[in-house]
């Protein structure tokens, strides 16, 4: 018996000690299944999407790859390869995007199908429900854009467009749809966020309705789907006015203007947000390891009532030492280099009316759109340009599209979808290259389109890469 | 052994003699003489005399340490003199193996012992770096010379890629994190047993995979009374020579000037004579310092009958050489063996010690206050120094750009100077080894043992930015009104292992011997840390947690808080499970065998995966017990073993990689978010390493050669790799068992007694040889594609782990001074493309591995050298690029290499034209041989006569040395240290060499 006793003893001993080793759970994170139980977790799901979507990039490809900047004083060898257009599929910034967007439109996925489970259990939370699904479709449909813009070959309906992902993804391997498929998911996504978002919402660092219309113009410039276009930028531009020289100062200095702000991204916290100046600064310790160009400079400054000069060009910026410092995100209560992304503004939709009008043939009403925008930055009034065909057309609405949206993710793409157009490359000022830096980027070379990610390749043999790498 | 003295009343008559040693003829204290088959015996006096009843026909047998035994039968004579013979056969020694001890003739496997001698006085803080170059198969690198810092310890080769590639280590049977030694006390050692092959390491399941290496402290001996030692060391220490220089003021002003840049780009000739007259630094001896050693130890050993001890407190202090860097350790233990009676043993092994580790800014970074960073590339022409001679730490106005730009590259020098003359890292350290271990007679032949163990850390972080330094000055942001950091943070470790066994043992005529234990073992590790980091110091509470702005604070027209401190916790629980099974079968000291079973769950693994099962079989022939070999020719004794077994590595990945987990966290507009963390995979298991050894231990040419010579096969499956993912699935890769990989491998050690007698001289050596070569890396693996895996290393298939893929490098044009590389397929291009990177036949490991030393002594004299070598191992040279980087001489100091720059066509050199290439494009260019020889230790000794100190009644050894640690090194490597575990160096703390001056006290 006492045997009996001792064995039991021991064997419950043994259990309990096994048990202890052996069933363990993580402590800081939370397991997948406990996540997603409800609409306010649904919410805290959207807020990692918001957070996770990495604008700079399209800024940093926008900049540091073209004709608008140079290799700073201050470079200890940061985005010196980039800048020499040295791109390959396992360079950084072949990942970056991709990823990023990828990425995010993962997270996009992943609260949509645990949203599918969950009920919203008041009409309160049901309003709440539908706008976080509305942000999820019109956040994918944005990111998609995004993505062809780089990454697609052409923009063309059968032009080898990039893989649309609209399931959660982790072992399947997709190939690129064509860019006229990517387009038509865009706008399907667009109109499923039209149908769930209510007009009521306003927050412009939020998805809201006129985000989807801008989306929608957006995409309709890249695919040439000019009424949809047209319809989209007149009612944007119904509803926003150009700002004043004033307001154009304070919606980048500070951020306090909204005036023709359709979408930005807030940047609120100093403490936790990035830092958009980040792209060309060390933003601990200040220094510039990338300046802006003397090409840009010289162009922003060839009118010196245009605004444009004083929110670009930052104060330290010393011409005869030929140091020129961006200045368009100075930072704002008292963060340096932090300010909100802006994302869409009504300018940017002048300038989509514009190149659809000039590309039909209408070079007055393209030539009257620039030239309100060029009143509105100089505050005069400002001659009518003459051109009167399209490569003139374009070769102006790109200069303007350059300084109007300098630093704000657009001149990469602007210069790689109008190539065909104006015959144009990247044609560096010779005081910004000369060396290792190459000063032109011809219009048909193949690194107009970005490489796919050699880790793309690795995980997934269904993509094809880009011709040329 | 212990003796009992027994009255007797046998028809005896008093045998009487003298024992000495056959070598030196003097007397031997302390021989154990016995009558054979009896249990009477005695001891010899201190002169060597004994005195014992015997009755004629009966044989003396007198045995003693390290001699060989001596049988005398007793005759007419009632005087038996005997000198005896030293025992130079290793062989019946008795050795540490898995969960217990055997002797050396009995071993299957593949074990080498270090003994404590080579590992005292060694005033090195961390344990693993002394094992270098001590036993075969064992390659141990650091690339850090921080006091304490610990080394990479790979056993046979790598075997694995992503999962834990070091031993498993074990003190006193307690397992212990293998990388910090920092806190234990090397001279507490009694011996280091590296257990090598399957046979060894199997019993330790799935932590074995990766070899065992069990540290067994010291003990007193029983009867041996009560002795007291005291150690003291003192020592300095500096940097070795680099093997490149850089340029002088007037050099490099000449350079700048020659290319336009910089300084020297915008200055006369004659200003730059006036500014090179001005400065020349060395910027060498500015951040490097001669660093002290100082130990002071007491310890006092105890043995009686019943009870051994062995107490010892050490203190020990080091400065590394650079500023800020240093250890002070105090260290305390204490090992208790009781037996209280025949049936019952008690052991308790305890150490409890305390180190202080102060660290110099970010060692191995690219951030301008590493001090390792301005050796290379600070300017010669600046002055380090304040026009009243004081060192200057905040910069110049050159330095600055007239205080414009006081972060700049420029200012490198002074933000290194000032962060590390007034910022702080420091960690602080309790380290607790205990175990209380039994063993239990329980019935004749069987022992029932148990014990309780933990490996206990507890860590103080603590980092200050002070308000005033440079970096201080932009934190927590350029526009605070207060300024400066304190980072203060804990971490608790606590590994606790039990262990219940019982085992049977027992000899059947005199001829079979076995031996089964059965056990079982619970390992459970609970980790705790949490830290915070408060924001503008008071300038007059600095170091202390009180001088934090409180996170409320707001500044400023906009209310900006700058102050909100950052806090951080972590906590996190890991287990093992465990039984096994060994047994052993031992026939006439001739043939033994042995097998060993053990079943091991691990926590990490979801339910299905949690349990794998770990084996071995191993057996050895004693050849010379074989009645026809002849132990008096050539060969003295040769063993044969050989082994095969199965152990794993269930330390892969993180300890929760089967759940798909969400972090929470500030978001979006100050929003809560959940964002995906980790992708799950629920398939992981261990890797599984199965192992292949062939051995032969022999000691030749009478006894003077002694050596083993072993050769293996490891095969490593469910190889822990990166499954590549599409982008898609927001993660490139998912680790999973998908892979193989084969270590191949010969080890050869020896040690040859070439004088014996007054003039001892003996040299030893060892030799690794270690092929690793990936077998299989999963369906996805394209042979076009190699998977890259850092530092300038790829795998591939049928390659080394760390096999260096890269672009060649194929020098200078002569024509037009343009960089020249290798295409693919070997011809010459002056385009540089990753498409280009072949594998080379390079690795990051060495493939030959050792060390070799000698030992001469005559009288009290003794010479001890050790040299160690790895051999055809490769690493880039980041460091060294930097100062052949032309884009960056406008603030960066360059190589003299750079003095036979390409100027004009029809230069034929090595080194380009200026800004004609980057350090991106490099390919192969900085790939160099860090192969090295080390005369990693060398001591000269002298240990004061014997009959002199027992003249004293005092002491009873006395002894001093002058030791050197890394006092020579050959390599090609162009830098301060081409010792390292990393496969691309960018400026990291040099290892110093060391020399210093010690005495020892016995009494």
């Amino acid at each position: 018996m006492k045997k009996v006793i001792i064995i039991a003893i021991l064997s419950m001993f043994f259990a309990t000690s096994c048990n202890d080793a052996l069933d363990i759970l993580p402590e800081d994170s939370i397991p997948a299944e406990n996540a997603f139980t409800n609409v306010a977790d649904l919410q805290n799901g959207l807020n990692a999407i918001y957070f996770q979507y990495n604008p700079q990039n399209m800024i940093d490809y926008s900049s540091n790859y073209t004709d608008d900047t140079k290799i700073g004083a201050d470079n200890g060898g940061q985005k010196v390869g980039f800048h020499q257009w040295v791109l390959q599929a396992n360079s950084a910034e072949s990942q970056n995007m991709w990823l990023n967007c990828y990425a995010t439109i993962n997270s996009i996925n992943r609260v949509l199908e645990a949203a599918s489970t969950i009920a919203p259990a008041n009409a309160a939370e049901a309003e709440q429900y539908d706008k976080i699904l509305g942000d999820c479709y019109a956040l994918r449909a944005y990111l998609h854009l995004e993505v062809l813009a780089h990454y697609g070959v052409g923009y063309g309906d059968s032009d080898a467009g990039v893989p649309i992902s609209n399931f959660v993804v982790v072992f399947e391997q997709l190939p690129r749809s064509t860019a006229g498929e990517v387009f038509e998911f865009i706008n399907n996504d667009l109109d499923t966020a039209m149908g769930l978002i209510d007009a009521s919402y306003t927050d412009n660092g939020y998805v809201t309705r006129d985000f989807i219309t801008a989306v929608r113009a957006r995409a309709a410039l890249y695919s040439g789907a000019s009424s949809t276009a047209l319809t989209a930028t007149q009612a944007l531009m119904d509803k926003y006015p150009l700002a004043d020289q004033g307001q154009y100062i304070n919606m980048f200095a500070n951020d306090t203007d909204n005036t023709e702000v359709i979408f930005k991204l807030y940047r609120t916290n100093g403490n936790n947000d990035p830092r958009v100046g980040g792209v060309w600064y060390f933003t601990g310790t200040g220094g510039a390891f990338m300046e802006m160009s003397n090409g840009f400079y010289d162009a922003v400054t060839a009118d010196p009532s245009d605004i444009r000069a004083f929110v670009n060009i930052d104060p330290l910026t010393d011409d005869a030492n030929n140091l020129h410092f961006i200045g368009k995100y100075p930072g704002k209560e008292g963060f340096d280099y932090l300010n909100d992304v802006k994302v869409f503004r009504v300018s940017e939709m002048y300038l989509i009316r514009a190149e659809i009008l000039a590309k039909s043939g209408d070079y007055n009403g393209a030539a009257s759109l620039l030239k309100d925008i060029r009143d509105a930055r100089t505050g005069g009034d400002t001659a009518l340009s003459g051109f009167n065909n399209l490569p003139d057309a374009m070769d102006e609405i790109l200069a303007e599209r350059r300084l109007e949206l300098a630093y704000e993710g657009f001149r990469f793409v602007d210069v790689k979808r109008t190539r065909s157009i104006t015959n144009d490359g990247f044609d560096r000022n010779p005081a910004d290259c000369g060396g290792a830096v190459p000063c032109q980027l011809a219009s048909t070379d193949y690194r107009f389109t970005f490489p796919i990610p050699v880790a793309e390749l690795n995980g997934n043999p269904n993509i094809t890469q880009a011709p040329g790498y | 052994m212990a003796f009992v003295m027994q009255f007797s009343f046998a028809q005896e008559k008093t045998i009487t003699g003298t024992v000495t040693g056959e070598g030196d003829g003097l007397p031997l204290p302390g021989v154990n003489v016995i009558v054979k088959g009896t249990s009477r015996g005695v001891q010899t006096d201190f002169d060597g005399n004994y005195s014992i009843k015997a009755s004629e026909g009966e044989v003396l047998v007198f045995s003693f340490v390290s001699m060989k035994k001596v049988e005398r039968k007793v005759g007419a004579s009632s005087t038996i003199d005997v000198a005896m013979a030293e025992d130079v056969a290793a062989l019946d020694e008795v050795v540490v193996v898995a969960y217990g001890t055997e002797k050396a003739s009995n071993v299957t496997s593949a074990i080498e012992t270090v003994k404590s001698e080579d590992i005292e006085q060694v005033p090195n803080a961390s344990l693993d770096q002394v094992l270098q170059g001590q036993a075969a198969g064992l390659n141990i690198q650091t690339s850090s010379g921080q006091p304490g810092a610990s080394g990479t310890v790979i056993l046979r080769g790598r075997n694995s890629i992503n999962g834990n590639v070091e031993p498993l280590f074990i003190i006193d049977g307690v397992p212990v994190n293998e990388d910090n030694f920092r806190s234990l006390n090397s001279n507490d050692i009694e011996n280091v047993s590296v257990l090598k092959d399957a046979s060894a390491s199997a019993l330790y399941g799935n932590r074995g995979a990766g070899g065992v290496i069990i540290v067994t402290t010291k003990t007193g001996k029983r009867g041996d009374g009560v002795k007291v030692a005291y150690r003291a060391q003192y020592g300095k220490s500096t940097y070795n020579d680099p093997g490149f220089e850089v340029m002088n003021s007037l050099q490099m002003l000449n350079f700048q000037k020659r290319n336009g840049i910089g300084l020297g780009g915008s200055i006369s000739d004659a200003e730059i004579a006036a500014t090179a007259a001005q400065a020349n630094t060395d910027w060498r001896e500015i951040f490097f310092r001669k660093g002290t050693t100082n130990s002071h130890e007491i310890n006092v050993t105890t043995g009686s009958e019943s009870t051994t001890s062995f107490n010892s407190i050490g203190y020990f202090e080091q400065e590394g050489i650079t500023q800020r860097s240093a250890i002070q350790r105090f260290t305390f233990r204490s090992n208790v063996n009781t037996s209280l009676n025949d049936r019952l043993d008690v052991t308790s092994n305890v150490t409890i010690n305390y180190s202080k580790n102060d660290f110099a800014e970010n060692e191995g970074t690219g951030q301008l206050d590493n001090p390792f960073l301005a050796p290379y590339l600070a300017m010669p022409f600046i002055s380090p120094y304040n026009p009243d001679g004081s060192l200057n730490i905040t910069g110049t106005a050159y330095s600055t750009q007239n205080f414009t730009n006081i972060n700049g590259f420029l200012n490198t020098p002074f933000i290194t100077l000032n962060t590390n003359a007034l910022n702080e890292i420091s960690n602080d350290e309790m380290k607790i080894v205990g175990r209380v271990g039994a063993n239990l007679e329980a019935v004749k032949n069987v022992t029932v043992g148990g014990s309780i163990g933990i490996d206990y850390e507890h860590l103080e972080f603590k980092s200050i930015t002070t308000p005033e330094s440079i970096r201080g000055d932009i934190t927590p942001d350029p526009n605070s009104e207060q300024k400066g950091s304190h980072f203060q943070g804990f971490q608790r470790n606590a590994q606790i292992i039990a262990n219940a066994n019982v085992n049977y043992n027992n000899t059947f005529n005199d001829k079979h011997y076995f031996d089964l234990t059965l056990g079982t073992e619970y390992n459970k590790t609970h980790f705790i840390s949490s830290s915070f980091q408060g924001f503008g110091l008071n300038p007059k509470l600095v170091g202390s947690g009180s001088a934090i702005t409180d996170g409320s604070v707001a500044e400023g027209a906009d209310e900006t808080q700058y102050y909100i401190p950052i806090l951080s916790a972590t906590s996190f629980n890991d287990g093992l499970f465990s039984y096994y099974a060994v047994g052993k079968y031992d026939f006439d000291d001739r043939y033994g065998l042995q097998a060993s079973i053990r079943r091991d769950a691990a926590a990490r693994f979801s339910d299905t995966n949690k349990w794998g099962t770990f084996w071995s079989v191993s057996g050895k022939w004693n050849i010379h017990n074989e009645s026809w070999f002849n132990r008096n020719g050539f060969a003295n004794e040769l063993k044969l073993r050989a082994s095969y077994g199965v152990a794993g590595n269930q330390r892969v990945g993180g300890a929760f990689n089967a759940f798909s987990l969400y972090t929470s966290g500030v978001s979006y507009n100050g929003g809560l978010g959940f964002a995906l963390g980790q992708i799950d995979n629920p398939d992981l298991k261990w890797e599984e390493t199965a192992q292949f050894n062939v051995g032969l231990d022999f000691s030749l040419l009478d006894y003077k050669l002694t050596g083993s010579v072993d050769v293996y096969k490891k095969e490593t499956t469910d190889l822990f790799i990166a499954k590549p993912l599409s982008l898609l699935s927001s993660a490139t890769s998912i680790n999973a068992n998908l892979g193989a990989l084969e270590n191949r491998g010969v080890e050869l050690s020896m040690n040859y007694q070439i004088l014996d007698g007054d003039f001892k001289w003996s040299v030893n050596g060892n030799i690794a040889y270690n092929q690793n070569e990936i077998t299989n890396l999963g369906d996805d693996y394209d042979p076009e594609n190699p998977i890259l895996n850092g530092g300038g290393t790829a795998l591939a298939e049928g390659h080394a782990i760390g096999t260096f893929y890269r672009v060649r490098w194929a020098g200078v044009n002569p024509a037009d001074g343009t960089p020249l590389w290798l295409d693919k397929d070997g011809n010459l291009t002056g385009t540089f493309s990753t498409a280009n990177r072949v594998l080379l036949d390079k690795t990051q490991d060495p493939k030959y591995v050792g060390g070799f030393g000698t030992n001469l002594s005559y009288k009290g004299f003794a010479l001890n050298a050790l040299f160690t070598y790895a051999a055809d191992q490769w690493r880039l040279n980041g460091s060294y690029a930097i100062v052949e980087d032309t884009s960056l001489a406008g603030f960066a100091n360059m190589s003299t290499a750079m003095l036979r720059m390409w100027q004009q066509p029809g230069d034929v050199t090595d080194i380009p034209a200026f800004n004609s290439v980057t350090r991106a494009q490099a390919g192969t260019r900085y790939l160099e041989d860090a192969s090295f020889l080390r005369l990693r230790n060398i001591s000269l000794s002298y240990s004061l006569n014997k009959e002199f100190l027992e003249k004293t009644k005092l002491f009873t050894n006395v002894r001093v040395y002058v030791q050197g640690q890394n006092l020579l090194t050959w390599t090609k490597w162009r830098g301060f240290d081409p010792e390292s575990n990393i496969s691309s160096t960018f400026f990291e703390y040099p290892t110093p060499k060391t020399v210093t001056l010690g005495f020892d006290i016995e009494f």
